[in-house]
């Protein structure tokens, strides 16, 4: 089931009727009503793979308990090595298995051993690269003695399934979101309305401009042949501001939600356009899975505190291993070393500065930091170009051709708001830039109905609706 | 929880004001802004009188025929209303809207391997959304399947579906007074271009079964006392099977191999400026050639 979807807008409220009027009275009750909510709004995609979930569920609580009770170092290294051995085996199978195949065979006939293998038709289960990292924290948090297993099965479940954070994250740590399915719940009018207006917004950065910018940034990169420079760098941008709305979007829906249910999840965007360095920009992109990262590999190989020849090597690693979890092909590899490049670079160069974000929402930025700014979104948005191209070759044809240096704009008027997109993506970016001191730009406990309005007559007016769009993360 | 309700109610109910406000606004612009598709030229005409013949049909009308050369050649007077996409059920609904304000004395329908298409086009019916609530315009799509109520009766929900076509972009200009100058051309969009690729057009699609749907068209014009022709527009190197079209339709016309040049063709299905006239000429010659 999709955010954007009638489906959708007709589960939700009976999941909120249910939950609050029906099973309010008893935590056991709404926690079995989330299980079924999300094995309902998964099973909207395909039900079979509810069964994966299942057995990563069994599995992980399972570990969990025998983690608990195991005291020698041995034994516990061991079931950690099946949590680990069962989630990445499930992710290698479904998602890499085939790239692996394919990469093994032309590595032998490289060396003139020539042999055929078929590789599978294998679906790749939505969602898989996120509940498998959440229940890895799980069990890799209780093995370092940072969190005790559960033993409330349905609890658990419901943590693994929660379905507005279940196919694209924010990746929950159990040690934050599992103890809020122990907690009685109580309605918050506060907290509900900002869930509102956060879901309006996300609707606003998908429907609006994720979804609109879509359509020229595919049709650009489906057919770069034909387009010159400038409108290849057009659709770099777009496809950059894209990816931006679309899984930003997506977040904010998924947190706004969970707040109608009395659950708080992290933040996994805050503003990263506005970043003045790449670091800066890994730190507010994609939060929770940057954090997880940071804390179950760039820690454990050392992280910075090693020579400075090894911290570079460790956040190559890193790097290398979030382009591969992107994506099972060699340009998403290439662009997490881009990246990984990228924020050594700037790493090295740049001194401490003080965050845009964090300052007064009412400044506009000096000219050094707006060209700052410029130049880590130029360079991001041009990694991306790894990011949407189908093979590395595709990759380096796109670049040659922006290398013609052709600056005639080309017509791409066979869709709508071709130009006109530019003030809207540059409203949101006002928008943003003016509330960054919030979590979102219409949070606030007060209803502030004007600007909440506004936001929907944009919706109503230049919303996407004439196909609903999956969200792009749902892929990886 | 009441607030919470109170506010969430609120919310649906501005959208459901706003929808309703915004259909008002854009279906008034569609109606009296400027013409942004035949549909609305046709609909605005203010000169009642009759004309000699209609050119109906898709794309390969639109961009093939020329009414201007025609009338300059042959004094008669009359109209392309070829609109891209088109199926029967839109050229009927078409025809119908000219009829309502003047009359003609011919129509020439274009058909080809889309012959057999018996539902309205999901993107021919689009320029007739803004009209979709009156019940004449109504009556063309509701036979089929398809979310028509949903269009008709969900406000604004067709200029949201359709937002590339009818939506924001398309109502403004229309308002802003940018439209196209059908009167001009009589109606004809040059198509600029040439066709590339040197190779053979041949299409999986052919006619094999009649389409009762053409008959309407027929008893619409036998009616209407206007007499009715029918003919394929050339294709280059066209290697399709449309034999049985003779069969279906009486006066019928095959145009499809009368241009073989490839630099009169913008695409294999489309002329370019320099075919439209050549064929136009050949038009002329085929059903006019009697007038001086």
């Amino acid at each position: 089931m999709l955010f954007n979807s009638l489906d959708f807008a007709i589960f939700l409220p009976i999941v909120f009727i249910l939950y609050w009027f029906v099973f309010g009275k008893s935590i056991k009750a709404q926690n079995i009503l989330l299980v079924l909510a999300s094995y309902v709004f998964y099973s909207w995609w395909d039900w079979r793979f509810l069964f994966l979930i299942l057995f990563s569920t069994l599995v992980n609580y399972g570990v969990g308990l025998l983690l608990n009770k195991a005291q020698q170092k041995n034994k516990r290294k061991f079931y950690l090595f099946i949590s680990i051995a069962t989630n990445i085996g499930l992710l290698g199978f479904f998602k890499y298995f085939n790239f692996f195949l394919e990469n093994f065979v032309e590595a032998f006939s490289f060396f003139g051993m020539n042999f055929k293998a078929n590789t599978l038709d294998i679906i790749l289960p939505v969602g898989i690269s996120f509940y498998t990292f959440q229940t890895l924290s799980y069990t890799i948090d209780i093995y370092k003695k940072k969190l005790k297993a559960t033993t409330n099965f349905i609890a658990f479940m419901a943590f693994v399934s929660f379905f507005p954070q279940l196919v694209a994250g924010p990746i929950e740590r159990a040690v934050h979101f599992l103890p809020q399915f122990f907690k009685k719940r109580t309605f918050k009018k506060d907290q509900a309305i900002i869930g509102i207006k956060q879901i309006i917004w996300g609707l606003f950065k998908k429907l609006v401009i994720a979804d609109s910018c879509a359509q020229y940034a595919s049709d650009i990169f489906d057919n770069y042949e034909s387009y010159s420079s400038a409108t290849l760098i057009l659709g770099v941008v777009y496809f950059a501001v894209r990816i931006y709305g679309d899984f930003s979007g997506y977040c904010d829906i998924a947190i706004g939600t969970a707040r109608l249910f009395d659950f708080r999840l992290t933040t996994n965007f805050r503003y990263p356009f506005f970043s003045r360095n790449i670091a800066e920009y890994w730190r507010r992109w994609n939060i929770t899975l940057s954090s997880w990262f940071r804390d179950y590999i760039f820690f454990p190989l050392g992280g910075s505190r090693a020579s400075k020849l090894r911290t570079i090597a460790n956040v190559m690693v890193v790097f290398l291993i979030s382009g591969f979890w992107h994506g099972a092909s060699w340009n998403f590899i290439f662009w997490g070393f881009i990246c990984g490049v990228l924020y050594v670079l700037f790493s090295f160069k740049s001194k401490k500065k003080h965050s845009y974000v964090a300052v007064n929402p009412n400044t506009l930025p000096s000219i050094r930091a707006f060209f700052e700014i410029g130049l880590v979104f130029v360079c991001m948005a041009f990694t991306r170009i790894f990011f949407r191209t189908i093979s590395l070759e595709e990759a380096f044809l796109y670049l040659g051709q922006i290398a013609e240096f052709s600056i005639r704009l080309d017509y791409l008027g066979i869709y709508r708001y071709s130009v006109e997109l530019i003030p809207l993506i540059l409203i949101m970016l006002w928008w943003e830039w003016y509330s960054r001191n919030k979590e979102f730009p219409l949070f606030s406990t007060k209803p502030q109905l004007l600007k909440t309005a506004v936001v929907i007559l944009f919706i109503v007016v230049f919303g996407n609706f004439e196909e609903v769009k999956q969200f792009y993360y749902f892929r990886f | 929880m009441r607030g919470f309700l109170k506010y969430t109610f609120l919310l649906v109910g501005f959208t459901v004001v706003v929808m309703v406000l915004l259909d008002v606004i854009f279906t008034t612009i569609y109606h009296t802004g400027a013409h942004r598709s035949k549909i609305m030229w046709v609909r605005d005409m203010e000169d009642t009188t009759p004309v000699d013949y209609l050119l109906l049909g898709s794309s390969r009308v639109n961009y093939a025929l020329q009414p201007e050369l025609i009338e300059a050649q042959t004094g008669k007077k009359g109209y392309n209303l070829g609109m891209n996409a088109t199926n029967v059920v839109e050229t009927i609904a078409l025809l119908e809207e000219f009829l309502k304000i003047r009359k003609t004395a011919a129509v020439y329908v274009q058909v080809d391997i889309q012959y057999e298409n018996n539902t309205p086009d999901p993107v021919g019916e689009i320029p007739w959304m803004p009209f979709l609530h009156e019940k004449e315009v109504y009556k063309h799509f509701k036979p089929y399947k398809g979310p028509y109520p949903t269009y008709r009766y969900v406000p604004f929900y067709r200029y949201q579906k359709f937002g590339a076509r009818i939506g924001a972009r398309e109502a403004i200009s229309s308002l802003m007074g940018s439209g196209f100058n059908y009167e001009e051309s009589g109606g004809y969009i040059p198509l600029y271009g040439r066709l590339a690729e040197d190779k053979d057009f041949a299409p999986e699609q052919t006619v094999t079964t009649e389409n009762k749907l053409y008959n309407n068209l027929i008893a619409l014009c036998k009616k209407n006392n206007i007499e009715i022709h029918f003919f394929t527009s050339p294709y280059y190197r066209f290697k399709g099977n449309i034999k049985k079209l003779e069969n279906f339709l009486p006066n019928y016309t095959n145009f499809s191999h009368r241009i073989n040049e490839r630099r009169l063709y913008s695409d294999q299905v489309h002329l370019n400026t320099e075919g439209a006239r050549n064929f136009t000429e050949i038009f002329i010659k085929t059903y006019f050639s009697e007038q001086p």
